[in-house]
């Protein structure tokens, strides 16, 4: 059997995925002090539940939000770094540009190191990775002497100017700390993220020794405990970029530990997607405070683009591939207010957990997109939610009041407004990773998943104006399962420079291609798996000669054969497309070439066919898209597969419910998922 | 509040902004040159029937008012209502409400179901437009000298461009045609795209409630700025600052603003400032009434957003024949230096009715460097601009090294520079100790910039400001340090003036600092820790933290 386990900020949750397609869930509290604890007593308390040995346990896979809060908690390692001569406020400085324009206060997000923790090294090299100034090791040595005496560093990053050309000096200088101090953990920039741009580079080389360590700890402790219970294979960790790898080379990867949850949600969407024969799909992840968004093309989740603020973590620029996932302050928590202004808003501040949305009763007195949703009938009053709460209108009612008396309104009006604002702000996020980024989304189907995602996803999708809903088997525990069927995947870059494309040569080409192909060979074969199996994904990072922004251009290795020119043909339509003109007689330059290795592992996300009977006759009255009609009432455990009907209909889960408005149809499909369709598309 | 349903206002307000932000997009990532992408010395608009804005993408102050100020001289030259969907209007003359030569506004009208129902601009900042050396021409003594001028002229969008007569002729006029060409393309895909999104919006909604949705938008700014302002007591204040002189010891011209403040509304009088000038850093009238704004702009703060609403409450006063107010055809390539005083002067008369709402001064300039190099076949150039430090506030240092607040300009990465350009090695980026004005709250320091050339016959124009008069401090609170250009020839240093053009050769050096921010509050007040943590990180000297701040370590070995 394979297992999941997903460590959250306050609760640690698993997924035991059985042979015959069933899944066992499991939820704790998270052990902040030490994470790994919380994972493997749920661990333990599963495998008794179950009545299963560790040693049946096939795969174990973990993520943990650990990178995440050991930065934004500002509590890594003891770090300093070294730098070239002249550059040793790079960090400081940043862009030089504010993220909020009219700020007369502005303050810049605030780096990882103070500035004494920063050193200059005497050395320098050109932008096409010629040595200027050839580093002098006597002196090295003496500044690392002084370095390591002052500070007692647990980790160093080193960051030198055009490194990402010429590694040389940044190895040299990795070579003398791993003679002379073996203990501290060194991160190089040329190896973490070799692309050009100082800033970025450096960020993020700091970044990786800043959580390295506690990360390395981390998964030591993880790996041990779960060694000492029995569990004979080595645990396989999510990544960022959606995949995973084992234990022992995540360990090497500090930074790309930094979204984990989020991105095996992408995944497993992306798993069911592909499984339903959907090659383009937007997932959105709705839950109580926040929606994460994230495009689907092609079967591969995007990845963050450089400036964007996705490219980041606690605004600080984070290089390596992450997925490109856009989230937003609204969720089912999400407050109803007045701006100073006088417009009426929705979010981004929440009722969180606690005191949470006023029909809870637990407190909360302020209207929420949950009052809404349950004052317009998307939620049963008469069916307690998981963790036995029971919904109250009443309160919804006399929070809607104040909201209510300003606009004259009656609160299932208030409700409807603040339903279409909520839907319009999640458009917003839909279309920042669609639109923007060049990319139509009527020609993707929308996938919703977390506890509130099937409630908005029939209302969002006519929003964007999107035909198909895709609704996955099991939205509510969608990360834990993203873990359980995650690919094996490691990303390869060369940036050693640009390269005009119409002056590339056939071998240099090959030599590229090749060279990035070795090193995921030789890596993979190195774990213990068979390169053969591997599936590679190649693309470069394209611009005119001037530009300062690159598009990513997918290619197969045997464009090889038939020279540049197709791959200029791309890059133009590419451009005709994002920007809407394209400029033939314009130069074309490559600025990085990369590679996406990925070991396929089995799906298991099949969920087991209901056998029962659909029974009809249950009705709710709901206000959707304007207009209050009675929908029927499906019970989903009920459906067997290959049932269809049309809407107005609404499919009850125990964790969420999938209203389907009139004008749309649906259809359970073999696997489990539901697919909604527009009846005119 | 009007009778308008609040979800309708929220969405269909919400997506006038996003409209202007996609266009803004658009235009920074379409872009060639580096001015535009790094410096975002650009600005895209959503404008209503009659052409007032609506909504406006947030990209750089200075542009707040550029695309709203060039209208009504559209309209002393045509009417409006008569435009075609195939046309567009187009200008970069300074005097016909233009910023200077090198932005370009363009203005497209938005059609629906055959009726004009709205325009989307844009502005761009372009890295050449011709004239008598490549970059800013610091010795111009007229406008004909920095460039060609583009009246305020209707064009036909599918006959004049791309073949057609104008496109070729700015294409034949600039050193840097397919860079300039090309950003010239970026500024029109955003506002075609911006014009595709608003029919669809119009398309959507219908036109009547997409027109009352753009009033109360602008309606919506103008409470939240006149909010702000009746939060200032009543009363008439004063604040001046000094621009520099033509070279390092002449006279400086000073800029005066007396802000009336009356309940909700400022009327900002200009007139007493010194007369125009005979070198560039003259500001039109339209780049006065911007930074005037900008003001009001940071008072009210983040989320209001600007439009036609936002000019409402406020009355600008400047006198012709002044350097906020120059006749034709006074050069004005450099009127960002006197713009930032103008911004510095009117905060500073704020900040004398209610010092607690306003931070001290910052670098308050822009600091270009502009460096090309003739080929055989034409011209390289490379632009950037350079920042100081921001003043600091009530609660907080100032920034270090940031966009001052009439921008929002990145820098270009040292590594994006020397991959590009191979005549430029920059050896040394950094933050200059002790350049940030003391105060309880310290001034954010400045930056230090090394060039190294290397090859022969490099030309550098330089425009700056800040040599001569330092950024004040407020309550109590120190001055800046101040900026200051340097060549240095075998071995031998030569101060120069802000705005310089000249020549370097292989092995010449040029180093650039540019100063910090004014402090706030007395330094002798300042935090104990954050005094000894400033003297550990080096963003003081020994000296300085004895001297200034009264500390000398003994606090700390005490404890």
């Amino acid at each position: 059997m394979i297992i999941g386990i997903e460590v959250g900020g306050t609760f640690t949750d698993l997924v035991m995925a059985n042979a015959d397609g069933s899944l066992t869930v499991h939820k704790l509290p998270s052990t902040p002090s030490d994470p790994s604890i919380a994972a493997v007593e749920g661990l333990k308390a599963l495998l008794n539940s179950t009545n299963s040995k560790a040693r049946d346990v096939s795969e174990l896979l973990h993520g943990s939000t650990i990178a995440a809060n050991a930065l934004i908690q500002r509590r890594g390692a003891s770090t300093v770094l070294l730098t070239t001569q002249g550059f040793r406020d790079v960090l400081f400085i940043q862009r030089q540009d504010k993220s909020t324009v009219y700020d007369m206060f502005y303050n810049k997000p605030e780096p990882l190191l103070t500035r004494d923790r920063i050193y200059e090294v005497e050395e320098r090299l050109g932008a096409d990775g010629d040595v200027v100034e050839s580093l002098n090791e006597e002196v090295a040595n003496k500044l690392i002497d002084r370095v390591v005496d002052e500070h007692l560093p647990e980790a160093i990053a080193i960051c030198l100017l055009h490194a990402y050309a010429n590694p040389a000096h940044e190895q040299q200088l990795a070579a003398i700390i791993a003679t002379r101090y073996p203990d501290i953990r060194v991160s190089l920039s040329s190896q973490i993220a070799p692309e050009h741009r100082e800033y970025e580079r450096t960020s993020t080389a700091v970044i990786d020794a800043y959580i390295g360590p506690a990360v390395e700890r981390y998964l030591t402790n993880f790996g041990e405990r779960t060694t000492d219970i029995g569990i004979a294979n080595t645990p396989l960790i999510m990544q960022s970029n959606g995949g995973v790898v084992p234990l022992s080379t995540a360990r090497k990867r500090a930074a790309n530990m930094f979204v984990s949850g989020p991105a095996a949600a992408v995944t497993a969407a992306a798993q069911v997607a592909k499984r339903e024969d959907f090659r383009d799909v937007i997932s959105i992840d709705i839950g109580g405070t926040s929606c994460d968004v994230c495009l689907i093309t092609g079967g591969l989740p995007q990845t963050t683009v450089k400036g964007t603020s996705e490219f980041s973590v606690d605004g600080l620029p984070l290089n390596v591939v992450m997925t490109d996932i856009v989230t937003i302050g609204a969720g089912g928590g999400s407050i109803a207010q007045l701006d100073p202004g006088g417009m009426l808003q929705v979010g981004p501040e929440s009722a969180g957990a606690m005191p949470g949305p006023a029909c809870y009763n637990k407190g909360g007195e302020r209207f929420t997109l949950t009052d809404a949703m349950l004052l317009l009938g998307l939620l049963d009053a008469t069916t307690p939610l998981p963790g036995n709460i029971v919904l109250r209108p009443d309160l919804s009612e006399n929070a809607a009041q104040e909201l209510c008396n300003v606009f004259d309104l009656r609160p299932v009006d208030l409700a409807e407004r603040v339903y279409r604002i909520a839907i319009a702000n999640m458009a917003q996020a839909v279309r920042r990773v669609s639109v923007q980024r060049g990319f139509d989304p009527r020609d993707y189907a929308l996938l919703p998943c977390g506890g509130a995602g099937p409630l908005i996803a029939a209302a969002l999708a006519a929003e964007v104006g999107m035909k198909t809903i895709l609704v996955p088997p099991h939205p509510g525990i969608f990360s834990a399962l993203g873990l359980a069927v995650a690919d094996i995947r490691i990303d390869y870059i060369r940036a050693d420079g640009a390269v005009r494309l119409d002056g590339l040569t056939e071998d240099s080409f090959a030599d590229r291609v090749s060279a990035l192909s070795d090193r995921a060979e030789t890596e993979f074969t190195e774990l213990g798996y068979n390169p053969c199996d591997l599936s590679l994904d190649f693309s470069m990072d394209a611009r005119y000669v001037g530009q300062g922004y690159e598009l990513r251009v997918p290619f197969e290795p045997h464009d090889v054969l038939s020279g540049p020119s197709r791959l200029i043909e791309r890059f133009h339509e590419l451009h005709q497309r994002q920007y809407g003109h394209s400029f033939l007689s314009g130069k074309v330059e490559a600025i990085s070439f990369r590679l996406t290795a990925r070991l396929p592992r089995g799906s298991v996300l099949n969920a087991p066919a209901a056998n029962g009977d659909p029974t009809f006759g249950a009705e709710r009255t709901i206000s959707l898209l304007g207009d209050a009609t009675t929908y029927a009432v499906y019970n989903r455990d009920d459906l067997p597969n290959g049932f269809a009907a049309a809407g107005p209909a609404v499919i009850v889960e125990s964790t969420t419910s999938m209203p389907i408005p009139p004008g749309w149809h649906f259809e359970i499909r073999p696997g489990g998922a539901v697919i909604v369709t527009r009846s005119d598309a | 509040m009007t009778n308008l349903d609040p979800a309708d206002f929220n969405v269909i307000t919400g997506a006038f902004k996003s409209v202007a932000a996609e266009m803004g997009d658009i235009m920074l990532r379409a872009a060639y040159s580096s001015i535009v992408r790094e410096a975002k010395d650009c600005s895209t608009c959503v404008m209503d029937a009659d052409a007032r804005t609506v909504a406006q993408a947030e990209m750089i102050p200075i542009h707040m008012n550029s695309l709203a100020a060039s209208i009504p001289y559209v309209r002393e030259k045509y009417d409006i209502k008569s435009i075609k969907p195939t046309e567009a209007y187009v200008t970069n003359n300074p005097y016909e409400n233009g910023q200077h030569l090198n932005d370009i506004i363009f203005i497209l009208p938005v059609f629906f179901e055959e009726n004009l129902v709205a325009f989307t601009g844009s502005v761009c900042h372009h890295l050449e437009l011709g004239g008598a050396v490549a970059g800013s021409n610091a010795d111009a003594t007229d406008l004909y000298q920095e460039g060609i001028i583009i009246p305020t002229m209707k064009i036909d969008i599918e006959r004049d461009l791309g073949d057609g007569p104008v496109e070729q002729f700015i294409r034949a006029n600039v050193r840097l045609p397919d860079t300039i060409i090309g950003d010239f393309h970026a500024q029109i895909s955003a506002v075609l795209r911006g014009r595709q999104l608003l029919q669809e919006l119009f398309s959507r909604y219908g036109v009547p409630l997409v027109h009352a949705c753009m009033k109360e938008m602008q309606d919506y700014s103008e409470r939240m700025l006149r909010a702000s302002i009746s939060k200032l007591p009543d009363g008439e204040y004063f604040g001046e600052d000094q621009l520099d002189g033509q070279t390092l010891n002449s006279e400086q011209p000073v800029i005066r603003a007396r802000v009336i403040i009356n309940k909700d509304q400022a009327l900002v009088d200009m007139t007493k400032t010194s007369d125009q000038v005979s070198w560039p850093v003259n500001a039109p009238v339209a780049s006065t009434h911007s930074a005037v704004m900008t003001v009001f702009g940071l008072l009210a703060g983040p989320g209001v957003p600007t439009n036609d609403g936002t000019y409402r409450p406020i009355q600008i006063k400047t006198r012709k024949g002044s350097i906020l107010d120059p006749h034709h055809p006074a050069p004005v390539r450099g009127r960002m230096s006197s713009a930032y005083r103008t911004a510095s002067a009117v905060k500073r008369a704020l900040a004398n009715a209610a010092p607690e709402r306003f931070s001290a001064a910052g670098n308050d300039s822009t600091n270009t460097v502009t460096m090309s190099r003739k080929h055989i076949d034409g011209y390289e150039m490379f632009a950037e601009i350079l920042m100081g430090g921001n003043g600091a506030g009530p609660t907080n240092d100032g920034a270090e090294v940031i966009a001052q607040m009439l921008s929002n300009t990145g820098n270009t990465p040292t590594e994006a520079i020397e991959m590009d350009h191979d005549f430029i090695r920059i050896l040394e980026y950094s933050l200059i100790p002790n350049s940030g004005g003391p105060g309880i709250q310290r001034g954010g320091l400045g930056q230090r910039r090394v060039y190294e050339v290397l090859q022969d016959g490099v030309l550098i124009s330089t425009n700056g400001d800040r040599h001569n008069t330092e950024p004040w401090g407020l309550k109590g609170g120190q001055t800046g340090n101040l900026s200051a250009y340097t060549v240095v020839r075998n071995g031998k240093e030569t101060r120069i003036p802000a705005a310089s053009n000249f020549e370097l050769n292989k092995g010449d050096r040029f180093i650039v600092e540019i100063s910090g921010g004014g402090g706030y509050g007395n330094p002798m007040a300042r935090n104990r820790d954050l005094v000894a943590n400033d003297l550990r990180c080096g963003r003081i000297s020994k000296e300085a933290a004895k001297e200034v701040y009264g500390y000398d370590g003994s606090e700390l070995a005490a404890e």
